[in-house]
């Protein structure tokens, strides 16, 4: 009989001790809603000396101020349902604590008679966490405001290029309509070509999903669509092909492809030939080797021989715009010219085609 | 470049001045008779006095209460005989075609595809 008592006297102690030590608040009840064992984290948590919890009926901690409508319905109905009652949610003005959000967990256990019934009551406090996903809240939606503003700047910035550049394009016009010196014409509406160039650019800059990296391919196709319709037509029949490997470039260096593209092309169109035919064929090529590519022009026109239609021997504005982009590329520009044409490639570093090798 | 057999009306509306400048002698050279104007308000002004007009080709934003594709969304609804080319850097032709619009061209464009624009409309109309 004395090891019977002894054992329960056991596992009230350790139950006791179990109570006093988990780090969440927590409550012990009996089946009419009194205190019988507070953890210590229970009366640090909401500031109540362990004198006041034993034996004192839940409502009436705090002069009542534990008198909380939802706990009521917890309780209640942890006792008559014998269930488990999972996150509770209680938002209340604490006594000493002030405005707190607590998620309640309860379970009735030992006795299956609600009369010898005791609830284990846990409070799980999530005010700070609440608060951190409030701030969180908060700071996504002022992230999605300042995308929004960002996509409406960069918008109105398109805007505001495409527009000018526009701008630029008619005032050339204007003047090549004006004027009445042929080669000024020609120059102006070479100017022209360039100002429309650098817009197909742009615009292709702008709609690529990825603003700082362009895929090569269809950037140099798009811009190239641009210049067979400015350049290529009745008085100037030839075939514009574009022929690109698989690759990204940032778009610093895309826009100074593209505007080397732009002159070698402008330049194959206008001096390789003089007498138009069905077979007049440039052809644009970029290939990647790694890190190392190489641009190719090429054209089956008469090539440098051609004195009547080539450019300038000291190479004109085309020339040297061609050399100063590829020196920003750190790329060399050879040129190679003979009966069969005229191939202009810009390499960069020890780039090796597959079709030397 | 296209050459308008049978002249025909075409309202050119652009706020920007070097733009329209430029739009109206492209459409004058290729054989066109050319009103302009410098935004929506102007272009309803021009509209009621000139019911020769058979074509507008409009700019989409512009300052004033009406932009472009709001200016051919009214031509369609009160004037569906003249046909719409909407002219934008920043519209799309999914939102000039839903607005009334013929056609769409991209700006910058180049005087060629303007004229084409224009005339591909006429022939269809």
């Amino acid at each position: 009989m004395t090891m019977l008592f002894d054992k329960i006297e056991d596992a009230r102690s350790l139950a006791q001790i179990v109570v006093e030590t988990v780090r969440e608040p927590l409550l012990v009840l009996d089946n009419t809603l009194t205190i019988l064992v507070a953890s210590n984290s229970f009366h640090k948590v909401f500031q109540i000396s362990p004198k006041d919890t034993p034996g004192r009926p839940l409502f009436t901690l705090d002069k009542g101020g534990w008198d909380i409508p939802a706990l009521h319905t917890l309780l209640e109905r942890s006792l008559v349902d014998q269930t488990v009652v999972e996150g509770f949610l209680v938002e209340q003005e604490f006594p000493r604590i002030g405005a707190r959000k607590f998620l309640l967990h309860a379970r009735k256990v030992l006795g299956t008679d609600a009369g010898h019934a005791l609830i284990l009551l846990g409070f799980e406090d999530i005010t700070e966490r609440r608060a951190i996903e409030y701030e969180k809240e908060l700071l996504q939606l002022r992230t999605d405001d300042l995308l929004q503003q960002k996509e409406t700047l960069l918008a109105e910035m398109q805007h505001r290029i495409v527009n000018s550049l526009q701008i630029i394009a008619s005032i050339l016009m204007l003047k090549a309509r004006a004027v009445s010196s042929e080669e000024t014409r020609q120059h102006l509406q070479d100017a022209h070509r360039r100002v429309m160039s650098v817009a197909a650019v742009q615009q292709h800059l702008h709609v690529s999903a990825r603003a700082d990296m362009i895929e090569v391919a269809p950037y140099l196709s798009k811009l190239c669509e641009s210049l067979a319709e400015s350049m290529i037509g009745e008085s100037r029949p030839a075939k514009l092909t574009v022929t690109a490997d698989e690759g990204f470039v940032i778009s610093a260096n895309a826009v100074s492809l593209g505007l080397i593209v732009t002159e070698l092309v402008i330049n194959a169109l206008k001096y390789a030939f003089p007498d138009p035919g069905k077979d007049a064929s440039v052809k644009v090529n970029y290939e990647v080797n790694g890190t190392d590519w190489k641009l190719s022009v090429s054209d089956n026109g008469i090539g440098r021989g051609g004195k009547d239609s080539a450019p300038p021997a000291k190479g004109g504005l085309g020339t040297s715009l061609v050399k100063a982009l590829a020196q920003q590329l750190d790329a060399q520009v050879e040129i190679v010219s003979g009966a069969g044409g005229m191939q202009v490639s810009v390499t960069h570093s020890t780039f090796v085609s597959r079709t030397a090798a | 470049m296209c050459q308008a057999a049978d002249p025909q009306t075409i309202l050119v509306v652009e706020d920007e001045p070097l733009i329209r400048m430029s739009a109206v002698a492209t459409l004058q050279d290729a054989g066109y008779w050319v009103l302009e104007a410098q935004n929506s308000a102007d272009a309803l002004d021009v509209l009621s006095r000139h019911s020769e007009i058979s074509v507008m080709v409009t700019d989409v934003r512009m300052p004033g209460n009406m932009d472009g594709l709001a200016l051919v969304t009214w031509v369609q609804l009160n004037n569906p005989a003249i046909r719409s080319i909407v002219v934008s850097g920043n519209a799309t032709a999914a939102q000039a075609g839903k607005a009334g619009a013929f056609s769409f061209v991209r700006k910058p464009y180049l005087p060629d595809t303007i004229i084409q624009a224009v005339h591909d409309t006429v022939l269809r109309h």
